[in-house]
């Protein structure tokens, strides 16, 4: 099963995506929570994503919504909080990176 | 039942309790016969290493896993040579692996653990 | 499923408990069962009744304290990291000598080996970082 990788820090608060990224295998997916959503909105981003073996980048809807970035991202999917429920039903195991 | 539990250390050593209640967590699930281990990554590489005094800094907890039949022991070589680490100098036996070696290390986890 | 889910964070200085509350109540929304929450590190301090959230601001330990009443979900709180951080049980404080036990109900003191017990009993573990 492939696994889920959970992001909840800022692009200032430390390598946590670079670590997520140095573990992460080609099925598995990430998904930016609380401040990491912030790191979809960064120049470099669409950049890191595409340079990597994942394919499949989400981050919480409340989050970006909340922090008015939602016209700053790209390549992340957007998804509510049931999805990201759905998310950990269907993979294992959740890791979660800080 | 025996779940596989791998511990993933990505911080430098920090102040306070994180370091300890972290171990804790770690050989408690070693302790309940769960099949426990461990993989440094990034800056975690550092807590590998001892300073002057080898008794201070959390390298010594890590030495204590064989007692605790804790032998998957693992850092990402990817994270040595930017810091300047090699495994000559580490005071815990961990084993360098690459990173198709992570990446099925995580796949055969039911639960990780972050620092 | 058996969803657990595990808190680091407190709620004066990090997201966590909000998200992981957000995540809880969206599991049991869409019918999974959550085994236990186990709250670690920083994450105790939800547990001290003694904290006075200021007018007006969310208060996350009281809307942890409501949802797992209403939906019979046990709220863990670890011994050893909840009494480096000052939060007490009746049982703790009287061995310690200290002024009061300062547990807010319903979350309980248990050792380290009810996150273990968890971890077993559980389908998926949910870690929500510091």
């Amino acid at each position: 099963m492939a696994a889920l990788h959970l992001i909840a820090s800022s692009p200032d608060a430390g390598a946590a995506l670079q670590n997520c990224l140095g573990a992460a295998a080609p099925g598995d997916a990430i998904l930016l929570i609380g401040n990491g959503v912030y790191r979809a909105a960064t120049a470099s981003f669409g950049r890191i994503a595409k340079r990597s073996v994942v394919t499949r980048w989400y981050a919480l809807a409340v989050d970006v919504a909340q922090r008015g970035i939602g016209s700053e991202l790209n390549t992340v999917v957007a998804i509510d909080d049931a999805t990201f429920v759905d998310l950990v039903t269907s993979h294992q195991p959740i890791v979660s990176w800080s | 039942m025996q779940r596989r539990i791998l511990f993933i250390v990505s911080h430098a050593p920090r102040r306070g309790a994180l370091a300890a209640e972290f171990l804790d967590e770690l050989l408690i699930a070693a302790a309940f016969e769960q099949k426990v281990s461990v993989l440094f990554v990034g800056d975690g590489a550092y807590q590998l290493v001892a300073g002057d005094d080898p008794a201070a800094g959390t390298a010594r907890g890590y030495r204590a896993l064989p007692t605790y039949d804790v032998e998957d022991v693992f850092v990402e070589r990817a994270a040595l040579k930017p810091r300047g680490l090699t495994a000559a100098r580490f005071v815990v036996a961990a084993r360098p692996v690459a990173r198709s070696r992570v990446r099925r290390l995580i796949a055969a986890q039911h639960v990780v653990v972050p620092d | 499923m058996n969803i657990s889910i595990a808190v680091h964070g407190d709620a004066a200085d990090s997201e966590s408990p909000s998200l992981a509350l957000r995540f809880a109540r969206a599991a049991v929304a869409k019918g999974h069962r959550i085994h236990r929450v186990f709250f670690y590190h920083a994450g105790v301090g939800l547990a001290n009744a003694l904290v006075v959230q200021p007018q007006g601001e969310t208060d996350v330990a009281a809307q942890w304290a409501a949802f797992a009443e209403e939906h019979d979900i046990e709220l863990a709180v670890c011994v050893a990291a909840a009494l480096r951080r000052g939060v007490l049980s009746n049982d703790d404080a009287e061995r310690y000598e200290r002024s009061g036990p300062n547990v807010r109900s319903p979350f309980r003191i248990v050792g380290l080996g009810q996150w273990v017990d968890a971890v077993v009993e559980s389908d998926r573990v949910v870690t929500f970082t510091a």
